[in-house]
């Protein structure tokens, strides 16, 4: 009859399986989207400005663009904070899974 | 000692069960089909109603007063998702009249009643990167994606 520190470690072993299957190059991830994201806004920025010494933008259509890049910046951020929780809720759910099939596995 | 620290664990390993047992509300709303279609037929509508701003907007007045429904019909279906305040929340920054997206350029549109080229082409390329981002979180939703192929660079 398994014992329940034998669940425990079916679990832990488990858990560090799906953390890994979850979370592995999230950091990575975040962080290349980041670097891609103020890339692009940087060269939005330099055609703008080149764009408005040319005469191809004058200083309102500047502005409204620098001001929407700000509203897409946000919006940028809020996708990338539901993307961390989508990967948590995942965690979570896997990890009920995990616990209720490693007891009905080892105790049934 | 081996024993205290098997029971520790245990105890450690139940609480946290009864934890994941006991938050039962999901971290973020469940992927919605109809607003992935809402987000992806609407950012076609709306770009394609954006490109014809180099004519006079009173032509145009009752084709961006339907679309300013369909947005806002869209936003409120998101808004009426449990767990869905993210995306909520994008919805309400792109859409809102007094913000600088799309609000912002149905306005100046019908300010100067025609818009400029150069204006229009990074206006559009910027309103259809930040559907990109509405569309790329709820596509996460369902599965993990990437999505640097859809933001239209």
């Amino acid at each position: 009859m398994p014992s329940f520190d034998d669940f425990v470690e079916a679990v832990q072993d488990g858990a560090r399986e799906l953390a890994r299957e979850t979370f592995d190059d999230y950091l990575d991830d975040a962080r290349n989207d980041a670097r891609s994201f103020i890339a692009n806004c940087e060269d939005d920025l330099r055609r703008w400005i080149n764009m408005l010494e040319q005469g191809d933008l004058d200083q309102q259509e500047f502005s409204d663009l620098v001001n929407g890049q700000k509203s897409l910046a946000q919006i940028h951020l809020l996708t990338q904070k539901g993307i961390a929780l989508t990967k948590l809720e995942r965690f979570r759910s896997g990890l009920i899974d995990l616990v209720i099939n490693t007891a009905l596995d080892l105790f049934l | 000692m081996r024993l205290a620290v098997s029971a520790t664990t245990g105890l450690a390993a139940l609480l946290v069960t009864l934890w994941l047992i006991g938050c039962a509300q999901p971290l973020i709303g469940a992927y919605s089909p109809t607003a992935y279609e809402n987000a992806t037929s609407l950012k076609a509508e709306t770009l394609s109603l954006m490109e014809k701003a180099n004519e006079p907007y009173a032509d145009h007045k009752a084709s961006v007063d339907h679309l300013y429904v369909e947005l806002r019909k869209a936003h409120e279906f998101v808004k009426g998702l449990p767990g869905n305040s993210i995306s909520a929340q994008q919805w309400g920054i792109l859409i809102d009249k007094d913000g600088a997206l799309i609000g912002q350029y149905f306005s100046r549109w019908q300010e100067k009643s025609q818009l400029r080229p150069g204006f229009m082409g990074e206006k559009i390329l910027q309103v259809g990167k930040a559907f990109d981002e509405i569309i790329c979180l709820e596509a996460n939703k369902e599965k993990a994606t990437s999505c640097t192929g859809s933001k239209g660079d």
